[in-house]
């Protein structure tokens, strides 16, 4: 056996390879604390693509068409609004409204695992509902510790 | 710290040759290879890997929360992750760190006070349980000062709540341990435990990739709908404390764990005496009743497997697995990956049927075709095996009689359960029974190929094969078990080409079971 | 004067199976007692409740007159043991385990020293001192074994099958320190297979069966007839004509009454 090996196997190698590691570990965890942006650059909410159909609904919605939404469609109409804020309006915001339940859960979690634009989407569709208070108080308290101030000043009346 | 030892009734010299000795011990030992796998002859110790394991624990831990949510939850996670990797690494360790039977007939007949030797062990068990704990502070410490609702004080208050959570622990495990049985936990209770550390890492490995590629935010909606028990868990008061800054119950928490670390001396004492006076050395160890090798052997058995060599061999296999713990902690390790894939697939909507051939359609069958990929890791492991003797004997009889008892051993006892099993959960899940039924058809005649592929590979040394190494999963076969687990994979793709077709699938299992008898007639 | 080892009654019950049934015997200072029986008659037993790592169901013992389970510290000051499994902790080297024992018996470090020096080469070690215990051969470990159960120069020493492995110039230093001890006014109580060794050295022998004294005698009285290995097999296997030969002879108590 090798000097080195027979060094590293006794008990002060040991002990010298545990300190080295624990040591390594404590850099390398203050490294990382330094890199939240990296961390929180993969929290985002990932839908597909918009169809062109959801867009079509969307647009006879806002002209002030009655239609019947089912889960699917709504969940289309959520990440349309999501993804492109301001290409749908008033008429989409009212229809995903009338789910109450299903939209307040559905903010929820854009209000944690999306992005900061996902967020602010989600708030002001949430606000215009105007039916998920709750949550919007729950995601302020968070927005008081954990940020972004985007999202803080958007969450604040 | 001479008039101290003497204050409390302890040896000063006694004591110190204790420690020594029992320090020595720690990191000479291969007593904590339970939960790791780690075995003599290799070059870091044991204890190293339990380090390291605690470490990768608490990184994936913390990366996985990093930035999804608060710092209190973020503490309270990472402290109830402590409290278990501290109990159970406690529970695994307690005939060693915590009360060595081997003492009893070193220490037991010369002049050393029962304080003494419980002071020595009790202080010997904390060094292990302050490596653990400092294992599972760094990486919380320092990335969670990166929080953005985290503080400087995050620095000194994080460390503080953990070394309270991890002595607080380790002393309550003690005490129940050292007060109920002397004898220390069962075997089961210590594998179980071992258990909790490793599938501790494969859940937050697997179930981390879970939890960041569904996308539903997962994690970070759990601390917002908590149950109403979990505000009886200790850590959630501390988790709370750390990120408010709050004292009080942080100094409440340390005397509690100072109360309970002086129960726990007190425990193991009286536990020291009682072993000492009443117990002999040589109690009954007992061992759940193994299987009884040679069941297998009777004659329906040795004619279904082609003679009584066969079905001793495969008898002989069976109560290596039953016996041999670290063989089936390889096992499982290998198995991890396609349980993982049949878990996780449904769970995130990617097990359609294979027939429709879409991209959310693969996992159903990359699941068999992964199974099939780790039967050689699994037959060399059981080949290589030098925790048995019963395994010293299967090597010796691996010929052509043996591998084949083997290698229906490893299959009716772990592949075939699991791919009928997966065939049930395909036929619920896809609500297509027949379809399910073609898929375990083709599973069972894949695994049966690359059996027998890998079995006769196995026996013919392969080039550049050394001697396995001891504990190790492949040793000197890794060219055989690469090869034939990259066939099985290219089976696999076939199988995809050909499973919009019921009736060309089919041919594809009949096929296959031809090409199993070929290879076994060929290289016999 | 107490006797050096005194044993009344003892009895100790697994479970519901007695190793040990109503034991009586004593080892007066000054002298060697071998302490036979076949497997499984009770020996070990018998020797770890002397040394005091486990306590008798019934019956007292007595170290020097010291209750080793009252007055733990003092017999056990007094008293060296090694038992059939050495005893050891197998991760240290021989020179690690020897230092351990000289702290554990607080002894000064000069004559410790002086003295492991001397078993060191009394019992050849030198060749392993360093090594891990676990890598060394049955006779090597026994060795190591009695160096520790020596190293204190205890005045009663007990011995578990302490010649097990053992070469012939290891068994002819053990034989030649037992006696050395007893000479010198100690006590040993020796249990061993090898009864021709036990025929030279004891001056008397407690023979267990199926845990009962079957004899408690001379050495040199069982031995009379025959050999002390035919008196063995007599009184173990009860050949009810020999032992009663042997029951008239002086000092000897023969049967398996309670």
């Amino acid at each position: 056996m090798s000097a080195w090996k027979q060094r590293l196997r006794s008990p002060r190698g040991q002990v010298q390879l545990m300190a080295a590691t624990l040591l390594g570990a404590a850099v390398f965890a203050g490294a990382l604390g330094t890199q939240q942006a990296f961390f929180e650059r993969y929290i985002v909410e990932k839908p597909p693509p918009v169809e062109a159909a959801t867009r079509r609904l969307a647009t006879r919605l806002d002209g002030g068409e009655r239609v019947d939404l089912d889960s699917a469609d709504r969940t289309r109409l959520y990440e349309l609004w999501l993804q492109e804020p301001g290409s749908a309006g008033a008429g989409v915001a009212q229809a995903l409204g009338e789910a109450s339940d299903w939209l307040c859960a559905r903010v929820e979690r854009s209000l944690v695992a999306g992005s900061t634009a996902q967020r602010l989407a989600a708030i002001d569709l949430a606000q215009r509902a105007e039916q998920c208070t709750p949550v919007l108080d729950a995601a302020r308290e968070r927005a008081r510790a954990m940020g972004p101030a985007e999202v803080l000043d958007a969450l604040n009346p | 710290m001479e008039a101290l030892l003497r204050w409390l009734g302890v040896q000063p010299r006694p004591f110190r040759a204790l420690l020594r000795t029992f320090v020595a011990l720690d990191l000479r030992g291969q007593f904590y290879g339970l939960a790791t796998g780690a075995k003599a002859g290799e070059l870091v110790s044991p204890l190293y890997w339990v380090v390291g394991q605690m470490l990768t624990v608490s990184l994936l831990l913390t990366a996985l929360m990093q930035g999804r949510v608060e710092a209190w939850f973020y503490a309270f996670a990472s402290l109830s992750a402590t409290a278990v990797m501290v109990f159970s690494a406690v529970v695994v360790e307690f005939q060693e760190a915590a009360f060595d039977p081997k003492d009893i007939t070193v220490v037991g007949h010369r002049p050393v006070s029962s304080r003494t030797w419980s002071l020595a062990r009790g202080l010997n068990l904390s060094l292990y349980v302050a490596l653990i704990g400092v294992a599972m502070t760094l990486f919380p410490t320092g990335m969670g000062l990166g929080l953005r609702d985290t503080e400087v004080r995050w620095l000194w208050l994080f460390p503080w709540a953990n070394a309270v959570v991890a002595v607080g622990t380790a002393a309550l495990a003690l005490t129940v341990y050292a007060s109920g049985s002397v004898a220390g936990p069962g075997e089961n209770l210590k594998k179980v435990a071992a258990w909790v550390q490793i599938l501790a890492i494969m859940a937050l490995f697997y179930g981390g990739q879970l939890m960041l590629r569904d996308g539903s935010g997962g994690i970070g909606l759990v601390p917002l709908h908590l149950d109403p028990w979990v505000s009886y868990v200790p850590t959630l008061p501390l988790g709370h404390a750390v990120a408010d800054g709050a004292l009080r119950p942080l100094f409440l928490g340390t005397s509690v764990s100072t109360l309970l670390t002086v129960v726990a001396w007190a425990a193991l004492r009286r536990a020291w005496e009682r072993v000492s006076r009443v117990r002999s050395t040589d109690r009954e160890v007992r061992v759940s009743a193994p299987p009884r090798a040679g069941t297998l052997s009777r004659p329906l058995v040795a004619r279904l497997l082609g003679g009584r060599r066969p079905a001793a061999v495969h008898a002989l296999v069976r109560t290596v697995l039953a016996r041999d713990s670290e063989l089936r902690a390889r096992l499982v390790t290998v198995l991890a990956m396609p349980a993982a894939a049949a878990v996780l697939g449904p769970l995130t909507a990617q097990y359609a049927p294979p027939s429709q051939q879409s991209t959310t359609s693969v996992l159903p069958l990359a699941t068999v075709a992964l199974l099939a990929s780790t039967l050689p890791t699994a037959m060399h492991a059981l080949k290589a095996s030098r925790d048995h003797r019963a395994a010293w004997r299967l090597a010796e009889v691996w010929g052509p009689s043996g591998r084949s008892g083997a290698r229906t051993a490893l299959l009716s006892w772990l592949y075939w359960p699991f791919v009928l099993a997966h065939a049930g959960l395909c036929a619920w899940w896809w609500s297509a029974p027949v379809e399910a039924a073609l898929h375990g058809l083709v599973g069972l005649a894949l695994l049966d190929f690359v059996s027998r592929l890998a079995a006769h590979s196995l026996w013919v040394r392969p080039i550049l094969s050394v001697p396995p190494v001891r504990g190790g999963t492949l040793g000197g076969a890794l060219g055989v078990v690469a090869g034939v687990g990259a066939l099985a994979s290219v089976l696999g793709g076939l199988w995809f080409a050909v499973a919009p077709w019921p009736l060309a699938t089919a041919g594809f299992a009949a096929l296959l079971a031809v090409a199993g008898q070929f290879v076994d007639r060929e290289i016999r | 004067m107490n006797p050096a080892i005194e044993v009344r009654g003892l009895t100790h019950r697994y479970g519901d199976k007695t190793a040990v049934d109503a034991v009586d015997f004593a080892v007066p200072w000054g002298s060697i007692v071998g302490y036979l029986g076949p497997n499984g008659s009770g020996k070990t037993t018998t020797m770890k409740a002397i040394a005091g790592l486990l306590h008798p169901t019934e019956g007292q013992i007595r170290l020097d007159g010291h209750d080793p389970y009252v007055d733990g510290m003092r017999a056990r000051r007094i008293l060296g043991f090694v038992p059939d499994d050495g005893g050891l902790y197998e991760l240290l080297s021989p020179r690690e385990h020897l230092a351990l024992v000289s702290d554990l018996h607080e002894l000064d470090p000069r004559q410790a020293s002086t003295r492991q020096d001397e078993l060191v080469d009394a019992f050849e070690m030198g060749a392993f001192l360093d090594r891990r215990i676990d890598t060394l051969s049955k006779g090597q470990r026994q060795r190591v074994a009695l160096a520790c159960g020596l190293l204190h120069d205890p005045r009663i020493l007990v011995l578990d099958e302490p010649l097990t492995g053992l070469d012939v110039n290891a068994v002819r230093e053990v034989r030649h320190r037992l006696r050395a001890l007893a000479e010198a006014g100690g006590a040993v109580l020796y249990s061993s297979h090898i009864l021709d060794v036990v025929e030279r050295l004891c001056d008397r022998a407690v023979i267990l069966a199926e845990g009962r004294v079957v004899a408690d005698a001379p050495t040199a009285e069982l031995a009379r007839d025959k050999s002390l290995e035919a008196a063995f097999h007599a009184l173990t296997r009860m050949d009810e004509a020999m032992a009663n030969a042997l029951a008239e002879a002086p000092h000897t108590r023969i049967g398996r009454e309670k």
